[in-house]
């Protein structure tokens, strides 16, 4: 790429960085208030560093940047790993079920089934897996149960107990898609999504689903490619500096994925079907776990471009993007199902969640194809490969805007949570004032922009990988799609609260 | 791609004039306090408050002076506390004084009898100062 039209499409980003300064938009809400939205000069900062930073890693930085998919771990104390993980394995329990029956026993009125799933499970796992590592494989309250049942079946002479159905190969991970769908739409959409029995309700629901899926294919099958925050919190995990090691060889050796018995890292068959002693859970540094993903493909794509779009829609549906979207699918679907029905307004919130995520898919896989097309194709792979590998480099930005956008609500969920335990009733969430907003700020833009290096160090690496010689140009089309999604998400922390006339409160106050 | 020396210099240069001119608005950012009144004249139709965004600075003592065109209970959220739900008459206006001790951005909602899941009327923000 020559100097000039470096130069030109770096005064481009900048232009556009500073034109879509921010007009009235929203963050998210603690418990029915918003946040002040981050200043004007911080938001711009925030785009230019993030501009600046993508053209240093892409064009100055390039041959400095390490392989590094053979990073170093450093293995945890056995004493600590056994207590954490039957700690975790309790507490997994005690929360889920306990979540539901506090739901169906306390009643309408009690936040606290929506604390601990919306707040607890949905969006403060998702942090914590980034933060510290994945919890999930000993968290998980489908695996304690299950193991639970083998353990019963075997004392009464029952070999085994699942059905021994064959998982379709063809079908992947699209279950799991389809069921962050319904999370999404459950989580945003839903009308009444925070009530206690209909928390309840979706929870017992999903626990009924999953047990149900391992009984008939077998535990790792459907941990691996169907159960919801296996494959989430896999993902985030990935960025976090824990990873779980399967020490049997004879475990790899069987293994449908062809890890190496001697570093196999986070297999996510290995690690489903290990046992307590074939698994041993290791230290790393932060994002090293995205660098050796094994192939993922199409379903894989669509899952973390879903993940992506459910967690911005929050925060884009608080500003005029949003009432765009609304003034421009009302109409025609009001016109079909009348003006004023509870129906119309559920059928257009989910074409307005539906037209974001297929905007984000499409920006996405255009670009993907663009990639290829660039990359030599001795060394690039199949598409479907590619792309995969390339959306897994979107996870550090999703993760960061995660952080942006809900790390207030995680907080304020945990400081409610204890007053909740002792009196379920209890409906005023605690205020944060005590927080300084300027801290809420920098740690949002910081988030956002540190996120965004991250990807774009990843996505450059596989640049390398699949154009070598010309990695710059091959890696374009992904530098500026990051760009534009960073400054989306800078965007919408910056721009304080407009509201529609009119509009039902329910619409704004997620 | 190889560079020379001038080109790695020139692309340098472009990225810390980009990085500057960001940063160059690093002007404005917070409001003038002393120019918001605290004293704030508001209409109350049925689905709109005019106007809409009424905002002060962090500390200062505020009166909302409401002239309702409906009847209804109004609150603002996040602002309970201080100011519990009003009941609004057509006509009949009413003051609301508190002071503004949080900073923040909270919904303005009306429950009417038409409407008894309310609706978004306007936002009360509260800048720091």
């Amino acid at each position: 790429m020559s100097p000039s039209v470096g130069r030109v499409v770096a005064a481009a980003v900048v232009a556009v960085a500073v034109l879509t300064a921010p007009s009235p938009v929203v963050a998210h809400a603690i418990g029915g208030t918003f946040q002040l939205p981050v200043p004007l000069w911080l938001y711009l900062a925030g785009a230019g560093i993030a501009v600046a930073a993508s053209f240093v890693v892409t064009t100055l930085a390039s041959h400095s940047i390490r392989e590094v998919s053979s990073y170093a771990t450093l293995p945890l104390p056995r004493g600590i790993r056994g207590a954490t993980r039957l700690g975790l394995r309790l507490l997994g329990l005690a929360w889920w079920y306990g979540a539901i029956i506090v739901g169906f026993v306390v009643g309408d009125i009690s936040p606290l089934p929506a604390v601990l799933l919306w707040i607890g499970i949905w969006v403060g796992l998702p942090i914590a897996a980034v933060v510290a590592g994945n919890p999930w494989p000993s968290l998980s309250p489908f695996r304690t149960t299950f193991t639970t049942f083998e353990w019963i079946a075997r004392r009464f002479g029952a070999d085994r107990i699942d059905v021994g159905l064959r998982y379709p190969a063809g079908l992947a991970r699209w279950p799991a898609v389809l069921l962050l769908a319904g999370a999404f739409w459950a989580e945003l959409i839903l009308p009444g999504g925070e009530v206690a029995v209909t928390v309840a309700v979706v929870m017992a629901g999903y626990t009924i689903l999953t047990l149900a899926g391992m009984l008939f294919f077998g535990q790792i099958a459907w941990l691996r490619h169907a159960e919801l925050f296996e494959v989430q919190l896999g993902w985030f995990g990935c960025i976090g500096p824990l990873a779980r090691r399967s020490r049997s060889a004879a475990l790899c050796a069987g293994c449908d994925e062809g890890c190496d018995p001697r570093r196999c890292l986070d297999c996510p068959e290995c690690s489903a079907a290990a046992e307590d002693g074939e698994r041993a859970a290791v230290l790393r540094p932060w994002f090293a776990g995205l660098t050796d993903v094994s192939r993922p493909g199409w379903s894989d794509v669509v899952f973390i471009l879903l993940a992506l779009a459910g967690i911005t829609y929050d925060g884009l549906s608080e500003t005029p993007i949003d009432a765009f979207l609304f003034n421009a699918l009302y109409p025609p679907v009001s016109a079909i199902l009348g003006a004023t029905s509870v129906t119309t307004f559920l059928v257009v919130e989910t074409a307005q969640l539906t037209a974001v995520f297929v905007a984000f898919l499409v920006a996405f896989v255009a670009v993907a194809a663009a990639t290829h097309a660039l990359s030599d194709p001795r060394a690039r792979g199949t598409l479907a490969q590619q792309a995969g590998r390339y959306a897994v480099t979107l996870l550090p930005i999703a993760a960061g805007y995660l952080i942006a956008h809900y790390l207030t609500l995680v907080i304020q969920g945990a400081i409610w949570l204890p007053s909740l335990l002792v009196d379920p009733l209890l409906s005023l969430a605690p205020q944060l004032d005590w927080i300084p907003i300027g801290v809420i700020w920098y740690l949002s833009v910081a988030a956002i922009v540190g996120g965004h290096i991250a990807g774009i160090v990843l996505a450059h690496r596989l640049a390398r990988r699949g154009a070598p010689g010309r990695a710059t140009v091959a890696g374009l089309p992904m530098v500026v799609l990051m760009i534009g999604y960073t400054v989306l998400s800078l965007w919408i922390v910056a721009t304080p609260i407009v509201v529609e006339p009119g509009v039902q409160p329910a619409a704004l106050l997620r | 791609m190889r560079w020379t020396r001038v080109q790695t210099r020139r692309l340098a240069c472009v990225l810390m004039v980009g990085v500057a001119a960001s940063l160059a608005g690093c002007i404005g950012g917070s409001p003038d306090c002393e120019a918001l009144p605290t004293r704030i004249e508001l209409t109350l139709s049925s689905d709109a408050l005019t106007p809409s965004d009424p905002a002060v600075c962090r500390g200062r003592d505020v009166t909302l002076v409401v002239t309702p065109e409906v009847d209804g209970l109004l609150h603002i959220h996040g602002y309970d506390a201080e100011i519990p739900a009003t009941t609004v008459d057509a006509g009949e206006v009413i003051e609301l004084a508190f002071t503004a001790d949080r900073g923040g951005q909270f919904p303005i909602e009306l429950h009417t009898d038409d409407n008894t899941q309310g609706v978004s009327v306007g936002i009360f923000t509260v800048h720091e100062p």
